[in-house]
């Protein structure tokens, strides 16, 4: 499992300055014009981004089909990109923290709970394309992650066209709903990789 | 005396292609050379044995154990080379050793190493600016510094020059020298085959036509010239296929069992599959008519 993540990050290795400047721009965009969330929304999904770069990368190189004729297990490859996943967010989080400590409101608890919610969004939408990847490779999966983002934003937006308001009690709520929702989802997610990934004849 | 490989009635069925009751044992301590056209099934067999693709029917067993319940842990004991499975591009020798050192628990960097000197592959260039022989060879050497008792090589001097072929081979030989060490190698090079095999194999659209010792195999196969008409008087049983030519046929025949006055002529193994694949096609069709 170590061999596996530290594989994926000298493989990121190449991309980091890439990485950097897109950080670094999107960070000038977004105190230009003082919308901090915005920065947070896309580091996490940069992040994510690079959990699917370094699938494309495998699959190039038949990478998992060479990976399992050694002591790796399929269930080893499938968890070591939710891992990768997971620390990649976590760094997406202090980046996040320490900005909005920064450039935002100063409040630490406020800024706390912001860059939660934003590794949230970004956790999810990990737990949401993966089984999509595995299922279809990195290649075919680039375009149903676009059909996969768009359901939501669809639904959201058909929502407020409508004039539809989430009721008062739902919303004081959504933080303890948001939690256990994540948390089903991370679950369904991980099992839904695995049952596909044990069955694909490599 | 053991086994370090034995598949036992194996299949697997799609829909254009089947792999039929494959059987093959390898004693340990031997090289087996697996020989076939490109999509006779060798791939397939492969990866069958490696638990990549699932079998329908049959059983493997690897250096003793069945394939499918005790293959992760009996992986630290199998090397691996194949034609088209990698490192991704952008990794470098040096990263490669790190990583096999978290993934092997038995991964000896030091030897690595030495054979990264040996086939002259700088540790640090990045894998994409490699050379196919290059590949092949960083494959080999990880393939060699972990606890293998078994290398299962896929092609591994396909599409490389004489030299580096001959230095391969050469490594492979070393490795033998253990007698707890078995080689199973595939490849459509058989004369890199005749060179080390102890064994050869013989798949042919998804069947096994033979799996015996090369050493049989040159003493009771031979190369008949004669007439056409001769040949006719010959046992049709002996005559494994035979083709046309200026002066008369050749026909590939079972040496030992010719009775009469007849040249024949010691064959090779390229010959033996030759004759096998295509010149039998023109024999049935012509027995029949």
């Amino acid at each position: 499992m170590k061999g596996l993540i530290l594989k994926d990050f000298y493989n990121l290795t190449k991309q980091y300055k890439i990485i950097l400047v897109l950080v670094i721009f999107y960070l000038l965009v977004s105190v230009s014009s003082e919308d901090t969330n915005f920065f947070g929304g896309v580091v996490s999904i940069l992040m994510v981004m690079q959990v699917i770069t370094t699938l494309s990368y495998d699959e190039k190189s038949n990478w998992d089909r060479y990976a399992l004729t050694m002591p790796i297990s399929r269930s080893d490859l499938v968890l070591s990109k939710y891992i990768l996943g997971g620390i990649l967010l976590a760094v997406a989080f202090a980046v996040n923290f320490i900005f909005r400590i920064v450039a935002g409101s100063g409040q630490p608890m406020e800024a706390l709970i912001v860059s939660v919610a934003t590794t949230g969004v970004g956790l999810f939408f990990m737990f949401l394309i993966l089984p999509v990847l595995f299922k279809f490779g990195a290649e075919k999966g680039r375009y149903m992650m676009m059909l996969i983002f768009f359901i939501p934003t669809g639904f959201l937006l058909l929502m407020s066209r409508m004039g539809l308001t989430l009721p008062e009690a739902f919303m004081r709520l959504l933080p303890t709903f948001s939690v256990l929702f994540l948390i089903l989802a991370g679950i369904i997610s991980v099992n839904a990789s695995l049952a596909i990934y044990k069955r694909k004849e490599m | 005396m053991s086994e370090a490989l034995k598949l036992v009635n194996v299949s697997k069925h799609y829909k254009d292609f089947s792999l039929k009751q494959v059987n093959l044992s390898l004693p340990t301590g031997c090289i087996m050379g697996f020989i076939g056209e490109n999509g006779a099934g060798k791939t397939t067999t492969i990866k069958l044995i490696l638990d990549l693709i699932k079998r329908d029917e049959g059983s493997i067993s690897v250096l003793g154990k069945d394939n499918l319940t005790g293959l992760k842990s009996m992986k630290e004991n199998i090397g691996v080379v194949m034609e088209d499975c990698f490192f991704p591009e952008n990794l470098t020798a040096e990263n490669v050793s790190r990583i096999l050192r978290g993934i092997y628990s038995t991964w000896n960097e030091d030897r690595f190493n030495f054979y990264l000197g040996q086939f002259s592959i700088s540790a640090k260039k990045p894998i994409k600016d490699y050379s196919k022989g290059m590949k092949m060879k960083l494959s080999i050497a990880a393939a060699l510094s972990h606890d293998s008792k078994l290398l299962i090589l896929d092609e591994p001097t396909n599409g490389l020059d004489p030299v580096i072929r001959d230095e391969i081979l050469d490594v492979f030989l070393e490795f033998i020298q253990d007698e707890s060490h078995s080689i199973f190698i595939s490849s459509h090079i058989i004369s890199d085959l005749e060179k080390v095999c102890d064994y050869i194999s013989f798949i042919h659209k998804g069947s096994i036509v033979f799996s015996e010792s090369k050493d049989e195999l040159l003493d009771s196969y031979g190369i008949l010239k004669c007439s056409e008409k001769d040949l006719h008087s010959i046992d049709s049983k002996v005559v494994i296929g035979y083709r046309k030519n200026h002066f008369g046929v050749e026909a590939l025949v079972l040496k030992n069992m010719i009775r009469g006055n007849f040249l024949v002529e010691r064959t090779s193994i390229e010959e033996i599959m030759l004759f096998y694949t295509n010149r039998s096609k023109e024999k049935q069709l012509e027995f029949k008519q």
